[in-house]
C-alpha cells in the first residue's frame, strides 16, 4: 500500500508544474472573459443610452439582461475548459511513452521496483483520474467567485442574476458536473474505463509493437463490444424488452467487467509481454 | 505525510468539493416555489385524485421553465427528481406507469398508450399492431396479442398477421375489450387507395386466431366535395370495460368559389354510431340540433357529454333526449378550461396560458357534482410564498387518478 502511495504521489509530482499551469490558466482566462464581457455589455448599454438616446428600458428590451450564462458560452469560459480535456487526454499516452523516451528509459527503473507491477498501473490510472477530478472542483471552485465578479461589474437592474447550480445545469456544464450524484459516478466510473482500455491498448502496442497497434485496435473494438451489447441489443430487438433501471444495471455491470479485463489484461502485458 | 502533500491536497479539495456541490444541491429547496390548492369553499378531499401537470416559469430572467405536477400534497418538480426516477420515467404516474408497476412481467417490452390495453379485476389484455410502415411494397404488420389472467397470473400471447394487410398503409389500435371470453379490437385502418375506416377484429384467444371482422365505418375516397371525417370518441373508461365504443362521422359538404384557392365548408352534418359490443348490432344517431357542432368531450354507457361554451350537456342517446345541463364556472378573458369528467365528478380547471400565481388572478379548480351540478370544492392554485411578479404557471394537463 506504501509503495502503491508512493507511486501515485510520484506520478502527480511529474505532472505537477504542468497541472498548475493549466488551473492557473483557467482561472485567469475565465475571469478576464467574464471582465471583457461585462465590459462590452456595458460600453454597448452606455453608447445606446447616451450617444443613441435609448431609456434603459428600450435598451433592456432592445439587448435583454447580461446574465451568466453569456460568459459560460463564450470562449473565454469554454476555451480553458477544452484546452484543459485535451491536456489530460494527451497526457494518457504521455504518462506512459514518457517513461520509454530518452536515452534512460525510465520505464526499466519503475520496472525494477520490488513492487507488483499492478501498482505501476493501477497509480497512473489513478493520477490522471484525480487530476480529471481535481480540474472539475476547481471550476467549481471559481464559478461562484467568477459569479460574483460579473455582479460587481454589472448594475442590478443590468443583468439577472444566475446561481451556481442554474449555471451548471446548461447542457456542456452539466456534463462536467451532472444534476445528481448518482450520475456523478456513473459519467466518471464510465471515464475510469475508458481510460484502463486505452492504457491495455497502449501497453499492447509497447508490448507487440506495430502488431501490438492492431492488437491494441482490436481489444477496443472488444470492449466497446462488450460494453453496449444490453442496448446493441434491445436496438435489435426493436423493442423495449428491458426496463429503464434494467439496462442500467447491466451496463453498470458490463463497465465493471469491462474495467476488471483491462487491468487485468494490463497487468498480464506488464508482467509477461512488456519490452524496454 | 508530508512528502505525500500533493495527493493529500488534490484528494482533500477533490472530497471537499464534490462532495459539498451534492449535498448543497440535495438540501437547498430547489429555488422552486411550493404550489399549493386554496381552498375557496367546499370539501378538501375531492382534491385527492387531480393532478395538474404544468409549466413554472419562475419569472426570474434566464431561468427556463420547469416541469411540475401539482397535487393535494403540493408541488412535485421534475428536476427534483433522484437519477432512478427520472429514467424510469414515474414523474407522470400515469395508467402506464401504474401497470408497468404492478404487472412487471406482463408489461415488459409493450409500449403505447392507454388504449392498448383492457383491465378488469381478473383480466389483462393487450393487443397493438407491429411493422407499421408505409412502405409500399409489402407489409408484414402483424397484430401483437398478450391476454392475463390476473387469477391465475397465466398469460396467453400471440402475434397474427392483420387480414387483407396489403390493402393498409396503417393500422392503429384505438381499443381493447374483451366480451365474454372474445377479444375486441377496435382500430383505425388507413387505405392504400385513400381514406380511412374503423374496424372491429375478434379474436379467438384458446386457438390464438382472428375470427370475424366487421367494418363499422369508412371514410373512404374523398369524392369531390365532400369531406368525410370518422373518428372515435374518447371514453369515461378507456382501460376498463365499456359496452359501447360510439364514433362521430361528419361530412362536410366544401365549394370552391370562383376565383378563390381557399374552399368554404357548405354544410356540416354529424351523426353518432354507436356499437354495442356484446351484441355485435350497430345504431346511427343524430344528436339534436342544439348541439349540432358542439365538442363532445367524452361518453359513458348511454350518456354523450357535450361541452357548449361554459355548460355541459348530457344526452341520452338510446332514448334520444338532452338529460340535462351543467353550467360551468364562468369563463375568464383569454382563458383556457380543461374539463375532466370521472365516476360521479366533473373537474373543470380555469386558467390563462400564462397564469399569475397570486390570489385572485390564479387558476381555479372546481369539482362539480356530475348529476346534481353542486360545486363540491372550489379553489385557487397558488404558490405558498410570493414568486417574483413576472412568474407564471402554464397548466396543460388534468389528470384525474
Amino acid at each position: 500500500m506504501n509503495r502503491f502511495v508512493k507511486l501515485v504521489n510520484f506520478e502527480l509530482s511529474r505532472f505537477m508544474k504542468v497541472y498548475l499551469v493549466l488551473i492557473a490558466m483557467t482561472v485567469i482566462v475565465q475571469v478576464a472573459g467574464v471582465i471583457v464581457k461585462a465590459n462590452g455589455y456595458m460600453a454597448d448599454a452606455n453608447k445606446a443610452m447616451y450617444e443613441d438616446m435609448l431609456s434603459q428600458e428600450q435598451f433592456l428590451e432592445k439587448y435583454g439582461q447580461m446574465a451568466f450564462i453569456d460568459v459560460a458560452r463564450s470562449l473565454w469560459f469554454m476555451g480553458p475548459i477544452t484546452i484543459c480535456v485535451a491536456a489530460l487526454i494527451f497526457y494518457v499516452f504521455i504518462i506512459w511513452y514518457r517513461d520509454w523516451l530518452g536515452k534512460n528509459t525510465f520505464i526499466y527503473r519503475l520496472l525494477m521496483l520490488p513492487t507488483a507491477r499492478l501498482n505501476i498501473y493501477v497509480s497512473k490510472m489513478i493520477t490522471i483520474f484525480l487530476m480529471v477530478l481535481g480540474l472539475v472542483s476547481v471550476q467549481l471552485i471559481f464559478l461562484p467567485l467568477e459569479n460574483n465578479v460579473l455582479k460587481w461589474m454589472v448594475p442590478t437592474d443590468f443583468r439577472s442574476d444566475m446561481t451556481v447550480s442554474q449555471i451548471i445545469n446548461w447542457k456542456y456544464l452539466s456534463m462536467l458536473v451532472p444534476q445528481t450524484f448518482s450520475e456523478f459516478v456513473l459519467y466518471y466510473g464510465a471515464g475510469f474505463m475508458a481510460l484502463t482500455v486505452v492504457s491495455t491498448a497502449i501497453l499492447f502496442e509497447r508490448s507487440f509493437k506495430w502488431k501490438g497497434i492492431i492488437a491494441g485496435i482490436i481489444y477496443i473494438a472488444i470492449t466497446v463490444l462488450i460494453f453496449i451489447w444490453p442496448a446493441l441489443l434491445v436496438f435489435i430487438m426493436g423493442r423495449d424488452f428491458l426496463y429503464p433501471l434494467e439496462i442500467v444495471g447491466l451496463e453498470t455491470a458490463m463497465g465493471i467487467i469491462v474495467t476488471a479485463m483491462s487491468i487485468w489484461v494490463g497487468n498480464y502485458l506488464l508482467n509477461k509481454k512488456i519490452t524496454v | 505525510m508530508k512528502r505525500y502533500w500533493r495527493l493529500v491536497t488534490i484528494i482533500t479539495v477533490v472530497a471537499l468539493t464534490v462532495g459539498t456541490f451534492y449535498i448543497q444541491s440535495a438540501l437547498s429547496a430547489s429555488g422552486s416555489p411550493e404550489i399549493v390548492f386554496e381552498k375557496i369553499s367546499g370539501n378538501k378531499d375531492e382534491l385527492d385524485p387531480v393532478v395538474l401537470e404544468g409549466l413554472l416559469n419562475p419569472g426570474s430572467g434566464m431561468s427556463a421553465d420547469e416541469r411540475v405536477k401539482v397535487t393535494a400534497e403540493g408541488a412535485m418538480y421534475e428536476r427534483k427528481q433522484s437519477f432512478l426516477e427520472r429514467i424510469s420515467g414515474s414523474f407522470f404516474g400515469n395508467d402506464m406507469q401504474r401497470l408497468k408497476e404492478k404487472h412487471r412481467g406482463f408489461m415488459r417490452g409493450k409500449s403505447g398508450n392507454a388504449s392498448f390495453f383492457y383491465e378488469t379485476d381478473s383480466t389483462l389484455a393487450y393487443a397493438a399492431v407491429n411493422n407499421q410502415s408505409a412502405r409500399i411494397s409489402e407489409s408484414n404488420m402483424e397484430f401483437d396479442v398478450a391476454v392475463m389472467d390476473k387469477d391465475n397470473g397465466k398469460t396467453l400471447s400471440f402475434n397474427v398477421p392483420i387480414p387483407n394487410r396489403a390493402k393498409y398503409v396503417q393500422v392503429w389500435v384505438e381499443d381493447v375489450q374483451m366480451i365474454d371470453g372474445e377479444l375486441k379490437v377496435i382500430t383505425q385502418n388507413f387505405f392504400r387507395d385513400g381514406g380511412n375506416g374503423e374496424l372491429l377484429y375478434r379474436f379467438d384467444i384458446t386457438n390464438e386466431e382472428i375470427n370475424g371482422k366487421e367494418t363499422i365505418a369508412t371514410a373512404d375516397n374523398q369524392e369531390g366535395n365532400k369531406r368525410k371525417h370518422i373518428q372515435l370518441l374518447s371514453s369515461s373508461d378507456q382501460i376498463g370495460a365499456h359496452p359501447y365504443v360510439i364514433f362521430s362521422k361528419t361530412t362536410e359538404m366544401r365549394r370552391q368559389k370562383q376565383g378563390h384557392a381557399q374552399t368554404t365548408t357548405e354544410k356540416r352534418e354529424r351523426k353518432f354510431i354507436v356499437y354495442n359490443l356484446k351484441t355485435d348490432e350497430k345504431k346511427s344517431v343524430k344528436a339534436p340540433n342544439s348541439v349540432a357542432g358542439k365538442d363532445v368531450l367524452m361518453y359513458k354507457k348511454e350518456t354523450l357529454y357535450f361541452r357548449d361554451e361554459n355548460q355541459i350537456v348530457t344526452y341520452n342517446w338510446k332514448n334520444d333526449e338532452i338529460t340535462g345541463k351543467l353550467k360551468l364556472p364562468s369563463l375568464k378573458e383569454g382563458g383556457q378550461t380543461l374539463v375532466k369528467i370521472a365516476e360521479d365528478n366533473i373537474y373543470v380547471l380555469n386558467s390563462q396560458i400564462e397564469s399569475s400565481l397570486e390570489p385572485g388572478s390564479a387558476p381555479v379548480l372546481v369539482i362539480l357534482d356530475s348529476d346534481s351540478g353542486d360545486v363540491l370544492y372550489k379553489g385557487e392554485v397558488v404558490t405558498e410564498e410570493p414568486v417574483a411578479k413576472n412568474a407564471y404557471l402554464n397548466i396543460y394537463e388534468l389528470m384525474i387518478k
